[in-house]
């Protein structure tokens, strides 16, 4: 019941992640605005001097008309803290002070002022070094696990959470009747729970941990029972049944 | 335990374990090179004679091309090895080519001509052919086909029966092509 239930909160969690994931790439891609990532510093001005390949110029004066240096600094920042140093532990190319690193700043620097996209810049290094080189691996074949697997994770963890709590919660309601109503057969599981137990006995929390409830007691007898309890004229007042009151009440006690 | 729970104990760690299995036989220190089986990236630089020395200009011939430092450690302990590999492949259409990873020229000189060997070095300013390359740090050893592919990568200190197994399949496939032709 509660893996129906939760079926399609995991569907829509999916799709809701991976919708999320698209529009942030889709906006990588169109490149940093101005005043993006401001948080990153500029590479070293050293980079300015070097900028202009074999046959950069007239793709670089294009460039130039659409970004400013500081600009250009800005989205060098952005790519260099995207890809790994080659030659350092977990640590982007722009967190390193490695010199291989520090030629790599120069390298993103000139191809983007060359006209180059961050896109294509990154794509280069890949040609060079793998996907490896990216510290956000790509969302696509196998590395899809590492951007699935955390949702799937939580979403199994929080159901075989919710799954004890509702089995613990389920146990307190009825294990205090557990003896009074077993006489009288007043719990009665669904056909879901008789089924999954096998043998087609009833324990006293098999109808919690499958429909998550106790049905309301059909006998007489134990309705009876449980008005004299005094907890019905509560109720009354509360909105909660006679049962619930009488767990409330008994929870109350034992605390 | 129910039947859901049956299904998922195993469903669950099946795949963990042969993730586990996968990731734990992996040696770290192999780092995966993505220009394997490529054309090598053009590479036209000045050697510490002062000469220029062009990658496409040694089509014919296999091609070692050796990254190193003189600051290098393993790179002392490599040199043995590409100076018996000069020895052993002279006057056959194999060329060593170092390409000096972030060093003065004075001091590859210096270890040239303490540690012998006559193959010509490039000078690679600001690392663009080590980058070109995918080149984590020295000494990393590319070998380049006649046709100008690069068929293997070693990083770290290239041993002599590797060096000579690959150049010799590389020699006979070749010499074999050039018999055909």
């Amino acid at each position: 019941m509660s893996g129906r239930r939760l079926a399609p909160l995991a569907g829509l969690f999916l799709i809701l992640t991976w919708g999320a994931l698209a529009a942030r790439d889709a906006a990588a891609a169109q490149g940093a605005g101005p005043g993006q990532d401001l948080r990153s510093p500029p590479v070293s001005s050293a980079a300015r001097d070097t900028s202009g390949g074999k046959d950069a110029p007239t793709r670089q004066a294009e460039a130039g008309a659409t970004l400013s240096a500081a600009e250009l600094d800005g989205l060098a920042a952005r790519v260099a803290s995207q890809l790994r140093c080659p030659v350092c532990r977990n640590q982007s190319v722009l967190e390193s002070s490695a010199e291989l690193a520090r030629e790599m700043q120069r390298v993103i620097r000139e191809r983007l002022a060359s006209g180059e996209s961050p896109e294509q810049v990154k794509a280069y290094f890949v040609s060079r070094y793998g996907s490896w080189i990216l510290l956000k691996p790509e969302p696509r074949g196998v590395n899809l696990l590492v951007y699935v697997a955390p949702a799937l994770a939580f979403l199994l963890g929080g159901g075989l959470v919710a799954r004890q709590l509702r089995r613990w919660v389920g146990g307190r309601k009825a294990s205090p009747d557990a003896a009074p109503l077993e006489s009288g057969g007043a719990v009665t599981p669904g056909p879901a729970a008789q089924s999954a137990t096998g043998d087609g006995s009833v324990a006293a929390d098999a109808p919690a941990s499958h429909s998550g409830r106790i049905t309301e007691p059909r006998s007489p007898r134990a309705t009876t029972r449980r008005s004299s309890s005094g907890a019905e004229k509560a109720g009354a007042s509360t909105g909660l049944s006679a049962e619930e009151e009488a767990w409330l009440d008994r929870a109350i006690r034992e605390d | 335990m129910s039947r859901a729970t049956r299904w998922l104990a195993p469903l669950l760690t099946v795949p963990a374990l042969l993730l586990l299995a996968f990731g734990l036989t992996r040696d770290v220190q192999v780092l995966p090179s993505a220009i394997l089986d490529e054309e090598a990236p053009p590479l036209r630089l000045q050697t510490l004679d002062g000469d220029s020395l062009s990658l496409s200009a040694q089509r014919g011939k296999v091609v070692l091309l050796n990254f190193w430092a003189s600051w290098c450690g393993p790179c002392r302990t490599e040199h043995p090895v590409l100076v018996r590999a000069a020895r052993e492949y002279a006057g056959r259409d194999v060329v060593l080519i170092g390409v000096l990873y972030q060093d003065t020229p004075a001091a590859a000189e210096r270890f040239m001509a303490e540690h012998g060997g006559a193959w010509p070095t490039v000078l690679d300013p600001g690392s663009r052919a080590a980058i070109d390359f995918g080149v984590y740090g020295v000494p990393e050893t590319f070998f380049i086909s006649p046709e100008g592919r690069i068929v293997r990568k070693r990083v770290g200190p290239v041993a002599w029966p590797h060096l000579k197994t690959t150049v010799d399949s590389l020699l006979a496939e070749h010499e074999a092509v050039k018999v055909k032709g």
